[in-house]
C-alpha cells in the first residue's frame, strides 16, 4: 500500500532534477562532428571502434576506413567518448559550433589489456564494457575467426564460464542439459531474438561468421530487459555495418578428422573430411547500404551418422538518414544432417572386439535416421534519433522453422512460424539519467507431430533507469512485465505473467577499478516443445506435461575489476542462482526404454566464483588470458549435485604476434560432471574430464589471411552428454579473402 | 622478461602434459551373449515382447522369479535365432530364462511365461545350468532354444526347476 506514494515521490524528484538540470533545455542550435579514429603505432583506421557524445543518445560505429559522422550534436562544448575492444578509451573535448562540421580525429593506443571495450546486450544500447553491472565477455571478430569456426557456437565455447553440454550451452552452470527443448540462454542476433519458437533451442547456423564484429555474453539472469529464455544469460552477436567502399569477402575452410584415439574405435577405411565455403559482398549505394551472403558447407563428421550439409543466404539493407536508420533482413538456411543420438552399445551393432561401446557407431538400427531443418528470418528494424536526448527504435521480424526427422519406423517434425515485434523508447532526461521504456510482443504458431498444433502469445512491457548519481558511481534499475498466453488461455491462469526486476551499480574509485553488484530475478516459461511433447522414438519415451510452471530465478553478483599495471588486468566476481520449479526432464531408465517427463524441481542453488586474468608482454606481441570458475550446485530436495554441472571449469589461451604470423592456443577443462540422468552406471558409460588442447597458426598479408588449426590437439576422448563422444582430433585450413 | 617467458613456457608444458592424459578409454564388455533359437514363433497377436532374465541364483518362489538382476533388450518377436547381450557383474548365474510377456495384462504374475531357459542338454525345459562371468570379459556361446507353443506359467517353471 505504501508503494504508490513512493513511486510518486520518486517521480516527481526526477521530474524536478530533470526540470533544474541546465543541460535538458530544448531547442538548442546543432552541428555535426565528423572526423576518423586510427591507431597510435600505425596511423591505420579503426573499425568498428563506438563513438558517444557523452549525456546525449547520440552514438555511431566507425566504418572499415575508421570515419564516422555524427550529426544534430548540440552547440558548446562536448564530451566525445572513443571505445573499442583492444584499444585503450579515449575521450576528448570538441566545440561544436552551430550549423557546422568539427573535425577530429581521434587516435587510439592499442591496449590488448584495457578497461574497454562496448556491449549492447546488458542494457539494450551501447554501453561502455567496464560500465556494465554484471559479468560480460565481449570476443571482437579477430577472436571469433581465430578459431576457425563452422558456425559461432565454436567461438563461443571459448568464453570464460561458458561450456556447451550436447548443443546447448551453459553459462555458469546455469543450463544443465535439457535434452533439445528450451534454453536458459537467449540467443540474439543485431538485438533480435534467434531462438527456435517451438524448442527454445539456438540456430546457430543462422548467423553470417563473415560479417561478425564482435560476440557479447552476458552471464547474468537478464529477464529485467529480454524477458523468458534470458534466465541464464544473453548471446549478442553483432554484425559489421556494410563499408562505404565496395567489399567481397571469402572465406574458404576445409579440413579432416585424425583417427580416433584408440585403434578399437576405427570405424571408416576412408579419410573424413569438411570443407564449406561462404561468399559475402557489403556496399553503399547512395543512401542504401548491404550485405549479400551466400555460404554452403559440408561434413562427413567423425562418427557414423555426423554427416552435414549445410546452405544459407542473407540479405541486408541499410537506409540511413540524418536521424533515421532503417534495416530490412532476410535470410533462409538449411541443413541435413544424420542423426546419432546414443552410440552403440554392445550387441547393438557388429563389434568383433567385445567392447561395452563403440562410441564413433550407431546402433544398426538408427543408421538411416536423419534430420532436414530449413529456417527462415527476416525483420525490419527502423531507430529515430528525434533531438540528441531522445531516440525510438521498432523493430518487427517473422521467423518460420521447419524440421522433419526420419527415424526409419516413425517421422517427427514441426513448423513453427513465430511473429515479433518491440518499440523501444531511450530518454536522456538529464545528463545523469538516461531512461529506457519499451514493449515487446511475440506470437508462436507451432504445428509438431509430436504435440499437435499450439499458439504463445507473449506480450511484455519494460522500463530501465541508469543514473549517474556521480562520477565515479552509477546506478541502475529495471523491471519488466511478461504474460504468456498458451492457446489464447486466460490471463488469470496461475503463471502466465511475471515480474522480473534488476538493479545494478557500478562504482568507479579510480580509474583503473570498477565495482560491480547486481540483484535480479529471472524466468523462463517452458517451451511448447517441453509441455507438450508425446512420442516415442530412438528408445525414448516422452510423455507431455501440461501443467508444468515456468522456472524462475534470483541472481546476483559481486564483482571487481582491475587494470592492475599496462600487461595486467583481472576480473573477480562471486555469483549465486537461487532456482525455483526448475525444469528438469525426469529419467526414468526401464526395461521398456527411457522415460522422460519434464518437470518442476522445487528448489535448486547455484553458488559460483569466477576468475579472469589478463597479460599482456613485448608490447603485446604475447597475449594470454586464463580463468577460471568454480561452481557449488544443489538440488535442495536432495542434497545433490545439478546434473550436468562440472565443478570446477577452466580455460586457458595465449597468442604470439610476430609481424603477420599469429601463434596461439587455447586450453578448456572442465571436471567431469558429478551427476547424469540417464545412464549412470560408471563401468558402461564413463565419466572423464573435458581436456581441450586446440593450436592455431594464421599469417596476414595485407587483408588477407591463411589460418591452420589442430582442434583437440592431444586427441582426449570426452563426453559431456551421456553416450555421445565429442570431436575427436581434426585438422583444418582457411582461407579469409577480402577484396 | 626472462620470468614471464618461463611461466608460459612452464604452464604450457604442464597443459600439454594433462591434455595428453588418457581421456575416455575403451572398455571391454563384460556379460553374457549367445543366440536364442526359436523352435516356435510367439504368436504376434497376443505379444507384449520377448525378453531374457537373469538370475543369481535358482529362483525358488514367485516373488524370486520377479527379482531378476539384467533383464535383456527386446528380442525379435520372429526366429529361427536372435543373438543377444547382457552386461552383468562378475560372478556367478544359475538361471538364464526367456520371457514372454502377455499384451494387454499388466499382472505380472499372470501375464509373464517362460518359453525356455540355459540347459545343459540343449532342450527348452531341461534342467538349468549355471554360468560364469569373468571381470571384463565376455561369456559366450550361451545359447537358449525358446519354444513359444508350450511356454509355462510361473508356478509351472517353480515346479520344473526345483
Amino acid at each position: 500500500m505504501n508503494r504508490l506514494p513512493l513511486a510518486l515521490a520518486i517521480a516527481i524528484a526526477i521530474a524536478i532534477a530533470v526540470a533544474i538540470d541546465p543541460s535538458s533545455a530544448a531547442a538548442q542550435e546543432s552541428g555535426t562532428v565528423s572526423g576518423r579514429v586510427v591507431g597510435a603505432a600505425t596511423g591505420a583506421p579503426v573499425p568498428a571502434a563506438a563513438v558517444r557524445i557523452l549525456g546525449t543518445v547520440i552514438s555511431t560505429f566507425t566504418d572499415d576506413s575508421g570515419r564516422f559522422e555524427l550529426r544534430d550534436v548540440p552547440a558548446g562544448r562536448r564530451r566525445l567518448a572513443v571505445e573499442r575492444i583492444g584499444y585503450g578509451p579515449r575521450q576528448l573535448e570538441v566545440e561544436v559550433r552551430a550549423g557546422a562540421v568539427a573535425e577530429v580525429e581521434v587516435t587510439l593506443r592499442p591496449r590488448a589489456v584495457a578497461l574497454s571495450g562496448v556491449v549492447a546486450s546488458v542494457t539494450k544500447r551501447e554501453l561502455g564494457l567496464s560500465n556494465a553491472p554484471v559479468s560480460v565477455s565481449v570476443m571482437d571478430v579477430s577472436e571469433v575467426m581465430q578459431r576457425v569456426p563452422a558456425t559461432a557456437a565454436d567461438a563461443v565455447a571459448y568464453a570464460p564460464s561458458v561450456q556447451f553440454v550436447g548443443e546447448q550451452v551453459n553459462i555458469r552452470g546455469s543450463s544443465g542439459y535439457g535434452r533439445g527443448t528450451g534454453s536458459r540462454v537467449l540467443l540474439l542476433v543485431d538485438g533480435v531474438p534467434a531462438n527456435a519458437g517451438d524448442s527454445g533451442n539456438l540456430n546457430w547456423d543462422v548467423i553470417p561468421l563473415t560479417e561478425v564484429e564482435r560476440v557479447e555474453v552476458v552471464k547474468s539472469a537478464s529477464s529485467a530487459l529480454y524477458g523468458t529464455s534470458a534466465l541464464g544469460g544473453v548471446i549478442n552477436v553483432v554484425t559489421a555495418k556494410p563499408p562505404a567502399e565496395p567489399i567481397t569477402r571469402v572465406r574458404l575452410r576445409g579440413g579432416f578428422y585424425d583417427d580416433p584415439p584408440h585403434s578399437e574405435w576405427i570405424w571408416s577405411s576412408q579419410t573424413l573430411g569438411y570443407a564449406s565455403a561462404e561468399l559475402s559482398h557489403g556496399r553503399q549505394l547512395g543512401p542504401l547500404t548491404l550485405w549479400l551472403r551466400g555460404g554452403r558447407g559440408i561434413d562427413d563428421g567423425y562418427q557414423q551418422n555426423g554427416d552435414l550439409d549445410r546452405a544459407n543466404v542473407a540479405l541486408r539493407l541499410g537506409l540511413s538518414g540524418a536521424a533515421d536508420d532503417l534495416v530490412l533482413f532476410g535470410s533462409w538456411a538449411q541443413e541435413k544432417h544424420g542423426e546419432s543420438l546414443l552410440w552403440c552399445m554392445r550387441g547393438q551393432c557388429p563389434d568383433p572386439r567385445r567392447l561395452e561401446f563403440q562410441p564413433l557407431r550407431v546402433p544398426v538400427d538408427a543408421q538411416d535416421d536423419r534430420t532436414r531443418s530449413d529456417k527462415a528470418r527476416s525483420y525490419v528494424t527502423h531507430q529515430r534519433r528525434w533531438s540528441d536526448r531522445v531516440s525510438t527504435f521498432e523493430r518487427l521480424s517473422l521467423s518460420w522453422n521447419d524440421w522433419e526427422t526420419d527415424f526409419g519406423d516413425s517421422l517427427i517434425g514441426a513448423e513453427t512460424l513465430v511473429w515479433g515485434g518491440e518499440l523501444k523508447f531511450d530518454w536522456q532526461a538529464a545528463n545523469w539519467l538516461l531512461l529506457t521504456l519499451g514493449s515487446e510482443g511475440a506470437y508462436t504458431d507451432v504445428n509438431a507431430d509430436l504435440f499437435g498444433q499450439h499458439d504463445l502469445t507473449d506480450l511484455s512491457l519494460y522500463g530501465q533507469g541508469e543514473l549517474g548519481v556521480t562520477r565515479w558511481l552509477t546506478l541502475t534499475a529495471g523491471l519488466r512485465g511478461d504474460v504468456r498466453l498458451i492457446d489464447g488461455g486466460s490471463l488469470s491462469d496461475p503463471w502466465s505473467s511475471e515480474l522480473s526486476p534488476r538493479a545494478g551499480l557500478v562504482l568507479a574509485p579510480d580509474a583503473r577499478t570498477r565495482l560491480r553488484a547486481s540483484l535480479g530475478k529471472g524466468f523462463r516459461a517452458p517451451s511448447a516443445a517441453e509441455l507438450f511433447t508425446a512420442t516415442e522414438v530412438g528408445g525414448f519415451l516422452v510423455i507431455p506435461n501440461p501443467d508444468l510452471e515456468p522456472e524462475r530465478s534470483l541472481a546476483g553478483e559481486l564483482g571487481i575489476q582491475r587494470l592492475v599495471t599496462s600487461w595486467l588486468a583481472f576480473d573477480v566476481a562471486g555469483f549465486f542462482y537461487e532456482f525455483e520449479d526448475l525444469i528438469v526432464a525426469d529419467t526414468v531408465v526401464s526395461a521398456e526404454g527411457i522415460e522422460i517427463q519434464f518437470d518442476n524441481l522445487p528448489e535448486a542453488r547455484i553458488l559460483g566464483l569466477e576468475a579472469i586474468a589478463r597479460f599482456s608482454f613485448i608490447r603485446d606481441r604475447l597475449q594470454l588470458q586464463g580463468s577460471y570458475t568454480y561452481l557449488d550446485t544443489e538440488d535442495k530436495a536432495t542434497s545433490e549435485p545439478l546434473p550436468y554441472r562440472p565443478r570446477h571449469l577452466l580455460t586457458a589461451a595465449g597468442s604470439l604476434y610476430l609481424g603477420g604470423l599469429e601463434i596461439g592456443a587455447d586450453y578448456r577443462i572442465a571436471s567431469a560432471f558429478e551427476r547424469v540422468q540417464v545412464f549412470t552406471d560408471e563401468r558402461t558409460d564413463p565419466r572423464v574430464d573435458m581436456r581441450v588442447l586446440d593450436a592455431r597458426l594464421a599469417y596476414r598479408i595485407g587483408r588477407q589471411t591463411i589460418r591452420f588449426t589442430v582442434d583437440n590437439a592431444a586427441n582426449y576422448g570426452y563426453t559431456t552428454i551421456e553416450r555421445n563422444l565429442e570431436p575427436i582430433r581434426r585438422y583444418t585450413v582457411a582461407l579469409e579473402l577480402e577484396f | 622478461m626472462r620470468k614471464p617467458t618461463f611461466l608460459i613456457l612452464a604452464a604450457l608444458a604442464v597443459a600439454l602434459a594433462a591434455a595428453c592424459e588418457d581421456g575416455l578409454q575403451p572398455v571391454p564388455f563384460q556379460g553374457v551373449s549367445g543366440a536364442v533359437t526359436y523352435i516356435s514363433d510367439p504368436d504376434p497377436d497376443s505379444t507384449d515382447w520377448v525378453r531374457l532374465a537373469v538370475y543369481r541364483e535358482l529362483p525358488q518362489t514367485e516373488v524370486d522369479l520377479l527379482g531378476f538382476v539384467a533383464f535383456s533388450d527386446t528380442l525379435p518377436a520372429e526366429g529361427p535365432a536372435n543373438p543377444y547381450v547382457i552386461g552383468l557383474e562378475p560372478g556367478t548365474y544359475e538361471f538364464l530364462v526367456v520371457v514372454w510377456k502377455e499384451r494387454g495384462n499388466e499382472n505380472l504374475l499372470t501375464a509373464l511365461r517362460a518359453a525356455g531357459w540355459y540347459t545343459a542338454g540343449g532342450g527348452a525345459f531341461e534342467p538349468p545350468v549355471s554360468y560364469t562371468v569373468e571381470p571384463d570379459s565376455e561369456t559366450v556361446g550361451i545359447n537358449v532354444i525358446a519354444d513359444f507353443d508350450n511356454m509355462l506359467t510361473i508356478g509351472e517353471v517353480l515346479d520344473s526347476i526345483q
